[in-house]
């Protein structure tokens, strides 16, 4: 029981602390540049793969809760052993909405991101003749940031992917799925408004 | 029934002419670039094929009331368990807001041309292909929702008229496409979401 308890009253502790610490330096404004890279873990809703993805994404806040936004995607391996992919690479770009919240510590902002990836799906779901596909892709996502420094964060980011494969022998292959992503980040401002300062 | 939207697309342009000699020119020469997704459904008998797709667009503002859209979209759908079909889009549409003032929803209408590419090939062989190119017109309504001063979300249907060589599917004795040649029609329904962000005036004015 105390074994649990411990950790819990540690992190709680960190969140206050970043409270305190948080209010002037972890502010957003304008013209803020954001690079975070972290991993993902996918699920998909109609096989039982779970692919596993080295994630990454910029974002230039061209308002205080407005945010233009490029992510990249690379596959790494799948927890189960009749694998999905032999590779996936995808981009996408689109823009990032940031809810109001009391402290400046927290960041919570909502994303839509158009995109496309190359994939090449193995043969257990494509057949033996197994050629790469450009396909058209879709990302939702809700991402928080916990600012704990003027120049860092921590992020999780949830989200929702729809991804068609056409064309295999067993037709179209269903990639959608739902992702958790989590990892560090960093901000920094690029200009400085005279009301900034 | 084709003719009527013929008919509908060259009264609706005319009238955007129309309109657009009267307007301020206020917000004219805004550059925004967005991207955006799209479900398309595509009518061969029955509107039974649907294709996803990504893309992008820029826009370029005219006057008030009266906006452009250049655009660029890439569909992918199954043709029902034998292929697939594979549809690039590129065009252009002038976009008419008939509300006078900006709020956070902000509807329009709107009219433009695009040229289209068409590859339909066999599931698991992709040698046995057929490609097309062809013309199109393209009508259809939405919404912005400015979420921002400078960035909107767009919710759009369009219906969109392709003139071209049709590809004919033959299923049996295995599938061949053939494209009979000549000029036949064939319909799209699409609905498109974007994202846009206005980031630069063309004019630059004081």
């Amino acid at each position: 029981m105390e074994k649990k308890v411990k950790p819990f009253l540690l992190f709680c502790l960190l969140i206050l602390s970043i409270d305190s610490v948080g209010q002037d330096t972890n502010r957003f404004k304008s013209n803020m540049l954001i690079l975070n890279v972290g991993l993902k873990q996918s699920f998909l809703y109609t096989y039982a793969n779970k692919p596993l993805f080295a994630d990454g994404f910029f974002e230039f806040l061209t308002k205080e809760n407005f945010g233009i936004k490029g992510s990249c995607t690379q596959y790494i391996t799948d927890r189960t052993p009749d694998k999905m992919f032999q590779n996936l690479t995808g981009i996408a770009f689109g823009g990032a909405y940031y809810l109001k919240l009391p402290n400046p510590a927290h960041k919570l902002s909502a994303s839509v991101q158009p995109g496309i990836s190359w994939v090449n799906l193995t043969s257990i779901h494509a057949g033996n003749d197994v050629p790469s596909s450009l396909i058209p892709t879709m990302t939702i996502s809700l991402n928080y940031m916990l600012v704990f420094s003027r120049f860092t964060n921590f992020y999780v980011n949830v989200s929702h992917q729809s991804a068609y494969v056409r064309g295999t022998k067993n037709n179209s292959i269903n990639l959608s799925g739902f992702s958790i992503t989590g990892g560090l980040g960093f901000h920094l401002l690029m200009k400085t408004k005279k009301s900034d300062k | 029934m084709r003719n009527t939207f013929i008919l509908f697309f060259i009264i609706l342009s005319l009238q955007i002419t129309a309109i657009c000699q009267t307007n301020t020119e206020q917000k004219a020469g805004e550059f925004s670039l967005g991207v955006r997704n799209s479900i398309g459904f595509v009518y061969e008998n029955d509107w039974n094929r649907i294709a996803f797709g990504s893309g992008g667009q820029f826009r370029i503002r005219f006057s008030e009331k009266v906006n452009s859209d250049w655009f660029i979209d890439f569909l992918q759908g199954d043709l029902e368990d034998f292929g697939k079909r594979t549809d690039v889009h590129i065009g252009w549409s002038v976009m008419y807001y008939p509300l006078n003032e900006q709020k956070f929803i902000q509807p329009y209408i709107l009219a433009g041309h695009c040229f289209e590419f068409l590859r339909m090939e066999e599931n698991a062989n992709f040698s046995n292909y057929a490609e097309r190119k062809s013309a199109s017109v393209q009508a259809g309504a939405g919404i912005h929702f400015h979420i921002s001063p400078k960035a909107d979300i767009s919710l759009v249907g369009q219906y969109m008229m392709h003139f071209g060589t049709n590809i004919d599917i033959t299923r049996t004795p295995s599938i061949t496409f053939n494209k009979p040649g000549g000029v036949s029609l064939q319909d799209h329904f699409l609905l498109h979401l974007s994202i846009n962000y206005m980031l630069f005036d063309l004019w630059k004015r004081k």
